[in-house]
């Protein structure tokens, strides 16, 4: 059994955006863009960001009710330049995506800034896995990879049509993709260690 | 990568107005809820006193938007919660629906909040209010004739036929569309947006 159709069969709650008990809802079928950078010459943010995690620590120790792995606090970028600089990276990739349909009095449409509302690091070692969720309301968020192989445990975004969809981690590649689409890590079962930054970005609103 | 890097990226994909237009969209199937509200209960029989207030308003406020946007029809200007109270407490109402509809403990503020006036022939195009949390439209006169129309929902989900007193609340992310209003009844609507002013953090 591959790891998506693993996911898929023990995930709870179901693919929806709200809890069940939500009363009226309607399926939709949405094109979603999920924006994948692979990023240059990143070594030295790549260890200024592993360093900034390990020296933060794990403020959860596996508590947190999604991600059950190390995890840092989630202001990372007002503490750490590394950090930061990866929100401004992700922020640039976001605001490249789309514009709001809302349009200014003149009729053209209005383009959106955003900035990091917050942004936290992970290290999955062996049996670490991290549920479905979404980090709605948010608009968008990230995810960085510090440092993982292909091996590792892929993100995987189950709601996808044709059976869902996985992306699996490439050392210094930045995903975006909408706040509200369900995602989640099965296990990793790699010995070495999958060291990730995630984050989430809101609009500055004029 | 630095910014500039990354800047000409976004050059080679032009950005685009709408997210599933996005060259790197991926189809999923998903949920969300559309929810409908009658506020007659909230008044005890004097809605019709706020639906005619609201008609004033919107008539002193005038046709701002000389149809620019997407409303081919009358519509005031965007924030008339900020000259009229009455369009503060349609905001009032709305909010409270999206606080108790809302996944999470979320703070929302009112964004923007504006009148239409859907005389015969009048219409909406297909739009979203992307990236707004949630959106709203309350319905200050309507005879149920013209149908509030989200295309990408399912068949028996897709056409919601609001009469005067509906609020109908839903995720800002969902395109929406207003068909032409054959009716000689003028179809009245106070719509707005929320965004998020403060919240819990989570995963």
């Amino acid at each position: 059994m591959t790891k998506l159709a693993d996911l898929a069969n023990n995930l709870d709650p179901p693919v929806v955006m709200f809890h069940e008990e939500f009363t009226a809802k309607q399926a939709m079928h949405y094109n979603i863009p999920r924006m994948t950078v692979n990023m240059f010459a990143t070594e030295e943010l790549n260890i200024a960001l592993e360093r900034d995690i390990r020296e933060s620590g794990d403020n959860f120790s596996g508590r947190n009710s999604s991600a059950s792995c190390f995890m840092t606090q989630w202001d990372m970028h007002k503490h750490y330049e590394s950090f930061e600089q990866l929100g401004k990276d992700a922020c640039a990739v976001a605001e490249s995506g789309a514009l709001a349909e809302r349009t200014l009095a003149n009729g053209t449409n209005n383009p959106i800034k955003y900035y990091v509302q917050e942004t936290w690091g992970l290290i999955y070692t062996k049996g670490h896995a991290t549920k479905m969720h979404t980090h709605w309301p948010s608009v968008w968020s990230y995810t960085y990879c510090v440092k993982a192989k292909l091996c590792c445990s892929p993100l995987v975004f189950p709601s996808a049509t044709g059976g869902g969809y996985e992306i699996f981690p490439v050392t210094s590649q930045l995903i975006v993709f909408p706040s509200w689409i369900n995602h989640a890590v099965p296990e990793h079962t790699c010995a070495h260690e999958r060291i990730m930054i995630s984050g989430n970005l809101d609009v500055i609103w004029d | 990568m630095g910014l500039k890097e990354l800047a000409e990226m976004a050059k080679e994909t032009a950005p685009y107005t709408e997210l599933r237009l996005h060259s790197k969209a991926v189809e999923f199937c998903a949920k969300f809820p559309i929810i409908k509200e009658n506020m007659q209960s909230k008044f005890e029989g004097e809605l019709s006193l706020l639906n005619g207030d609201l008609k004033n308003a919107i008539l002193i406020s005038g046709d701002r938007q000389q149809r620019k946007t997407n409303v081919k029809a009358y519509m005031t200007d965007w924030f008339m919660h900020e000259k009229f109270k009455t369009f503060e407490l349609v905001g009032n109402l709305a909010w409270k629906m999206a606080v108790d509809n809302s996944p999470h403990k979320i703070q929302f503020e009112l964004f923007d909040i504006w009148g239409a006036v859907y005389k015969e022939n009048d219409w909406t195009l297909t739009h979203d209010h992307w990236p707004h949390p949630w959106s709203f439209v309350y319905y200050v006169q309507s005879n149920g004739e013209t149908p509030l129309v989200f295309p990408d929902a399912s068949q028996d989900a897709r056409y919601i036929f609001p009469k005067t007193g509906d609020m109908v609340l839903f995720p800002g992310l969902i395109r929406h569309g207003v068909p032409q209003h054959h009716s000689a009844e003028d179809r009245i609507v106070v719509a707005g947006n929320f965004n998020v002013s403060s919240r819990k953090v989570y995963v």
